[in-house]
């Protein structure tokens, strides 16, 4: 027996939908675990914002120490008829062992409906996050938040092997914006001609998991294989050197370069404007400064689209892939 | 595997390299580089609908990088007047203002040509200012938009040949036309403006454009219908007992009086944003999400559609004209009284039809269909009336047990509801009918994009789904001819029929007794 009840929890939500005769159309269950508590009260804030907007069953996993219990159910009523019904459980775990988590958490679940685990613990080997993932349809981690960003890509790897998840890193789904940048470069005919002529690749960034992603994606697209340290080889035998540097607010990409010795593709933030990407191609050929507004994706919109849109991204596993690859060639 | 040059796929107007970073990065760029002719720049449509559009999707990077805007219109500016006058129209619609740095950048690719359509040095003109363009690639692939009036289609599009614009002196790129409705007046003009364009243009250069078509909604009709497998059962005469299709609004003819009192609701409205919501309801699966795949069945569709009898126009339709009235809260003016409309007009602002689909699916299911202006609420949905249960099993006598119901909302809010009945708590039986709603706003927490926004882009794309296919524009017209052509011959003396601000014409309660309410 643990020290949450789970039947005087589901009892409190039933009578609380009994105050609000209609139509509950709950289509998730969404399950979030923080184990950090400068980020609880804002993700459970955001999370608030997710579960007004859609109608979920929201799980807040409390891995912070404290001891909260509450639960919450909000809904849309238009005329006499209640629309969306969502509900929030908030609960402190920290008691829990993680074969108690996951009955708890499957106590609370709404039957046959479906799962997704958004993980921001600090640790992707934790026992608990194996114990909810046998729950969930659809993971949604950020290895960019991990205690070990780095160590948190292999593990991710590791489980995107061995499990059939739908799977997401907000990562890499914050990239998406500057993988439509550098692509941008080679949707003109001529400058993609100089594609096999790369020979250096550098990314600056706040934070190591968006750099490695940007190299893995774009080597995994490329077909370049990893052959020494830091150093890529496309498949006719050029020799990619891949530089990376960490510098300014984590989870922010500053800018991509592209190399050939015959020109330079340049992909950076704008000085003077922020939310602008500018776009350079110097040398021969060479093309106009372009820029384009960056469209930063906050977290709910970032967990959302993880969330209500589950995939199984082949091109997001090559990246993971091919970016773990270059870590490991760092030795 | 050898890394590949940049491969080619082309749809035979244009070959445009494969990019192997594109796959699975998902976003709507047009990657084309193209030039678009706004011919009628200074009017309306420009600037309430489209500069907006365009600012809209440079503002979501959906802007080709080599991008060309050319406005051709008779009223006199300078290049620099007319970014002036684009912006202002811009940041009117937005009620805000532009963000500076990227329409800086999206002006400098603006410029103006003051021109009268009747002047072919106008075009040639043109013809060099597009061609002075090419170097940035935008000039060799050009869209010719037609905002203007619809009785000088036939001149631009022969000006177009004249000057070496058409398709055929542009061996370099791709030449596409979009034309707004309406595509003719009546069946006869439509196929002289058809044969005018296809002297020029060939089908699939040719957009047709619908703007009721680019809503999200009425796109979503098709995800309802063959993205799931629980409506196809019952999306039949088997189950369906009726289908009613409303686009009503509440304002009155504005500033169009001229245009709309010689064009009436069932031009207007019915014959092309009613009767293509229709096709969608009532299509067969398409055999892929192809154009063509789903145009072609969109046609069989008005195809099974028998055009009326006219003995039989008065029993299957009925007209109205709007008399004075309140319409939200404020006194509103006759038809009659209108600017720019005749003291006597017999012109049609409301339209209700009956029509029946003559196939295995469809036969004997009424489709209503009604449109009007100055009616009691701006309302846009078609609502799919199931049959009655066989049997009554619960609910006091008293209770009504509704039929199910199944609405897609189209304006103002878009979404889809579905009603049902359900027991209502407590000791006896009582049933009540609920309605479980789906809307667009907070189901996704995305605001749709305006319609003309995402036809503007498919056009540039040359994705032609949501344009119409000439053989569809002509077989809507053989529909509508016969009611059409009674109207005209035969005076309605009790315009006006019904108020400003009320339900319509209290004839169409005849022909529906079940409408929904207003």
């Amino acid at each position: 027996m643990t020290a949450i009840n789970t039947v005087e929890l589901l009892d409190e939500l039933s009578e609380r939908r009994r105050d609000r005769p209609g139509v509950s159309t709950s289509t998730l269950n969404v399950v979030a675990f923080i184990d950090d508590p400068e980020r609880l009260e804002r993700i459970i804030s955001r999370l608030e914002t997710f579960t007004l907007k859609h109608p979920l069953r929201t799980i807040v996993l409390d891995a912070c120490g404290t001891r909260e219990r509450r639960v919450k159910t909000s809904c849309t009523q238009i005329d006499d008829t209640v629309l969306t019904q969502s509900e929030e459980i908030v609960l402190g775990i920290d008691a829990l062992e993680p074969d108690e988590l996951r009955s708890v958490v499957h106590d609370l679940l709404i039957p046959h409906v479906g799962c997704a685990i958004f993980w921001a613990g600090k640790d992707l080997s934790d026992a608990r996050f194996g114990m909810l993932r046998a729950l969930a349809q659809t993971i949604v981690v950020d290895c960019s938040r991990a205690a070990d960003s780095q160590a948190a890509m292999h593990q991710l790897a590791q489980i995107a092997a061995a499990e059939d998840h739908a799977m997401s890193d907000l990562s890499y789904l914050r990239l998406l914006p500057w993988q439509d940048m550098v692509a941008q470069f080679f949707d003109d005919a001529e400058l993609a001609a100089q594609l096999p002529a790369i020979t250096r690749l550098e990314i600056v960034s706040g934070s190591d998991p968006e750099a490695y992603y940007l190299a893995g994606w774009l080597a995994s697209r490329l077909q370049w294989k990893p052959c020494g340290d830091h150093e890529l080889c496309n498949p006719q035998g050029t020799t990619i050197n891949v530089a990376m540097t960490k510098n300014g607010e984590p989870r922010r990409v500053y800018s991509v370069v592209l190399r050939s010795k015959a020109c330079e593709f340049r992909a950076e933030l704008d000085p003077s404007a922020p939310d602008l990407v500018c776009l350079t191609v110097s040398g021969n050929p060479s093309r106009e400064r372009r820029c384009a507004p960056l469209v930063d994706v906050d977290l709910v919109s970032l967990v959302e689209q993880a969330m209500l849109v589950p995939r199984r991204d082949p091109v997001f596993r090559g990246a993971l892939d091919m970016g773990c690859a270059i870590l490991d060639s760092a030795g | 595997m050898a890394q590949a040059a940049p491969q080619l796929k082309g749809d035979g107007l244009a070959q445009v390299a494969v990019n192997p970073l594109r796959e699975g990065i998902e976003t709507n760029r047009i990657t084309d580089p193209c030039t678009i002719v706004f011919f009628g720049a200074s009017g309306d449509l420009f600037k309430r609908m489209l500069i907006p559009a365009v600012y809209s999707l440079r503002l979501k990077d959906i802007l080709p990088a080599n991008f060309g805007l050319i406005g051709f219109a008779r009223t006199k500016f300078t290049d620099d007047q007319f970014r002036d006058y684009c912006k202002k129209a811009v940041e009117d619609v937005l009620g805000q203002p532009v963000k500076e740095s990227l329409w800086n950048e999206l002006a400098q690719r603006i410029s103006y040509i003051t021109a009268d359509f009747d002047n072919t040095s106008h075009f040639e003109t043109l013809k060099k200012r597009l061609e002075s363009d090419k170097e940035s690639g935008a000039g060799k692939n050009r869209l010719y938009y037609l905002a203007t009036p619809p009785s000088v289609f036939p001149k631009i599009v022969a000006q177009l040949k004249n000057a070496g614009l058409d398709p055929a002196g542009n061996s370099e790129g791709w030449s596409r036309i979009v034309v707004e409705k309406p595509f003719g007046t009546d069946l006869a003009s439509a196929r002289a403006l058809q044969a005018e364009v296809e002297k020029v243009f060939i089908e699939n250069q040719v957009y047709r454009i619908d703007h009721y078509l680019g809503k999200e909604t009425v796109q979503d009709i098709m995800a309802l219908r063959f993205a799931n497998t629980i409506f196809e059962p019952i999306w039949s005469r088997n189950y369906v007992q009726s289908v009613q299709i409303t686009a009503a609004e509440t304002l009155g003819v504005e500033k169009r009086g001229a245009y709309y009192d010689n064009a009436g609701a069932l031009r207007d409205m019915i014959q092309n944003h009613v009767l293509n919501l229709l096709a969608l309801v009532a299509m067969e699966p398409p055999a892929s999400s192809d154009a063509d795949a789903i145009r072609n069945e969109k046609y069989k569709v008005f195809s099974a559609i028998e055009p009326p009898f006219a003995e039989n126009v008065f029993s299957m339709s009925v007209r109205g004209q709007y008399g004075s009235g309140v319409v939200g809260g404020q006194d509103a003016p006759a038809y009659r009284k209108e600017p720019d409309v005749r003291p006597d007009s017999n012109t049609e602002t409301y339209a209700a039809l009956r029509l029946h689909i003559n196939n295995w699916r469809w036969a004997g299911v009424p489709f209503f269909l009604r449109s009007g202006k100055r009616l009691a609420r701006k309302m846009s949905e078609i609502a799919i009336a199931f049959n009655p249960i066989p049997h009554r099993l619960f609910g006091e006598k008293s209770d009504a047990i509704e039929q199910n119901l199944l609405v897609v909302k189209i304006q103002p809010d878009e979404g889809v509801s579905i009603r049902f009945n359900a027991k209502v708590p407590g000791q006896k039986n009582h049933i009540r009918a609920v309605t479980m709603d789906f809307n667009y706003g907070t189901g996704f927490g995305v605001k749709s994009a305006p319609a003309y926004e995402r036809l503007l882009a498919d056009s540039m794309r040359g994705d032609m789904t949501l344009f119409t296919r000439w053989d569809a524009v002509q077989r809507a017209w053989e529909i509508v001819m016969p009611i059409l052509d009674v109207w005209q011959s035969i005076k309605d003396r009790t315009f006006p029929n019904y108020a400003a601000g009320s339900e319509g014409p209290e004839a169409a309660s005849k022909l529906n007794p079940h409408w929904r309410p207003l």
